[in-house]
């Protein structure tokens, strides 16, 4: 190790004053409140009889984890987890930034629903750059989230769990900030998804049964993943920015029989009739051609040939 | 370790105990702070780590280097070879022995993450307080924390009952 004469810079800011002891007290108040940001938020709130160091602590934690902990909700329990969090919400300090809102609610089985619209405009009113909904995946809680778009000039990361999701919430022209969407076992009813601003697309495992084919359209997407999502095959309209792109198709409705030697009995496939989405006869390439990493996998039934992949099945690798 | 040859720029990291200790400036910049100074050009040849001791500076060094993402300058991931999951499961289990230390080490690498800014370390030690105290009795919690009650017991009363809703 060079032992020469080193300028040492002192450009720092004044590094926080420890506060004694060795017990996390020590910490200064913006670092407990992170730590604190691990616990469920009940159990954050709770933290506040430990000491009067404490007494206001979760009043300004950055990240709300909203959590039934797995547990069914009957009616009761719902009522009491609406009552919790609208009082978290009122009592919050408001003008301490949020970060990030994580909500997430298995089963219940109750007429009352949980009041995931207001918890998640809230969130974004407090300029949350970071939202998750996790839902139980049983009917009741599946439908939960309202057709409304989502407005933020802040959100840049969005989670999707276990929800129907209609047209307005995947339309994203109120979320100008918005870089990466994450959707997992989502049904899809939209026709569109659409952001001028997302970067990373990825969607697992969902189901697309929109009215007409859902379209994709993210011009500015560097990478994406479309794994194993049933239903129509969606769309994608051009990515001139795209580096990655990871495809595999499930046993999705855009199958022919004739493709496994068999004859194909579906009067809607779009391989033998002549039913046209208006894409010069290609729903996937037309988007990924700029990729310079490309993996496409999909079952043998697929139709991967004029609709899908023009005419062949390609993979194609550029280094 | 073939991508981390000769070329590289080194940075000196002084710990307010005397200590120097050598590394790659990629491994320093895992730490936003130290990031920051750089791209500003603030950082002088060596820089002092105020608070921050040897001990614990050469352990937030240590997990700094296990994490810096090992990209060549041509952009070729040397994980061409190894699987993504692989690698992130490898780091895992890294980081849960890295992080089998005593509380007060724990409480000091906290607040080492926090103010040198490495999201990851500051992660992962939070998670693991939290861990430590879920599910235990506000008492045994007050002693894992070594936070002394301060409160008057009508003063306890008052804050318990202001706070009903989150005690149901």
């Amino acid at each position: 190790m060079p032992k020469e004469q080193a300028t040492v810079s002192r450009r720092w800011k004044a590094a926080p004053e420890a506060r004694g002891g060795e017990g996390i007290d020590a910490l200064p108040g913006e670092v407990l409140q992170h730590v604190l940001s691990f616990l469920p938020v009940a159990e954050a709130v709770q933290t506040c009889v430990l000491a009067r160091r404490w007494r206001d602590l979760w009043k300004s934690m950055p990240v709300l984890r909203i959590t039934c902990e797995g547990r069914i909700l009957n009616r009761r329990g719902v009522r009491r987890l609406n009552k919790f969090v609208n009082h978290l919400l009122l009592l919050r300090d408001r003008s301490a930034p949020l970060h990030a809102c994580e909500i997430e609610l298995s089963t219940f089985h109750s007429q009352d629903e949980p009041q995931v619209n207001l918890w998640i405009r809230h969130a974004l009113l407090c300029q949350a750059r970071v939202l998750s909904v996790h839902l139980g995946r049983d009917n009741n809680s599946f439908e939960l989230l309202e057709d409304l778009p989502l407005v933020s000039l802040h959100l840049t990361r969005l989670e999707l769990c276990n929800v129907v999701l209609n047209d307005s919430i995947l339309y994203f022209s109120s979320c100008p900030a918005l870089e990466e969407l994450w959707m997992r076992g989502c049904y899809v009813q939209a026709d569109m998804i659409m952001s001028q601003s997302l970067k990373r697309l990825t969607i697992l495992d969902c189901i697309f049964y929109p009215n007409e084919r859902t379209r994709i359209s993210v011009p500015s997407l560097v990478t994406l993943e479309l794994i194993e999502c049933w239903g129509r095959t969606p769309l994608l309209e051009s990515m001139p920015s795209l580096v990655t792109g990871s495809i595999k198709l499930a046993d999705c409705d855009d199958c022919c029989g004739k493709e496994a030697g068999g004859s194909c009995v579906d009067v809607t496939c779009e391989n033998c009739s002549s039913i046209d989405d208006d894409t010069g006869d290609c729903v996937l390439l037309n988007g990924l051609s700029e990729a310079k990493s490309l993996e496409l996998i999909a079952e043998p039934c697929v139709v991967c040939l004029h609709l899908l992949l023009f005419s062949a099945f390609i993979v194609i690798c550029e280094p | 370790m073939a991508t981390r040859e000769a070329g590289k720029k080194m940075i000196m990291l002084k710990s307010p105990d005397g200590m120097e200790f050598e590394v790659e400036e990629a491994v320093a910049m895992e730490s936003q702070t130290i990031r920051k100074m750089i791209e500003d050009d603030c950082a002088d040849t060596a820089i002092l780590i105020p608070n921050i001791n040897s001990k614990i500076l050469s352990r937030v060094i240590e997990y700094c280097n296990k994490h810096v993402p090992t990209t060549g300058a041509t952009g070729a991931a040397a994980s061409d070879t190894v699987a993504p999951a692989a690698l992130a499961e490898d780091l895992k289990i890294w980081d849960a022995e890295f992080i089998k230390v005593n509380r007060a080490t724990r409480f000091n690498l906290i607040q080492a993450a926090s103010y040198l800014n490495i999201k990851g370390l500051l992660d992962l030690t939070s998670q693991t307080t939290i861990d430590t105290i879920s599910d235990n009795s506000l008492e045994e919690i007050r002693s894992f924390l070594s936070t002394k009650n301060d409160y008057l017991p009508e003063e306890e009363q008052t804050i318990r009952r202001e706070n009903q809703w989150a005690f149901q």
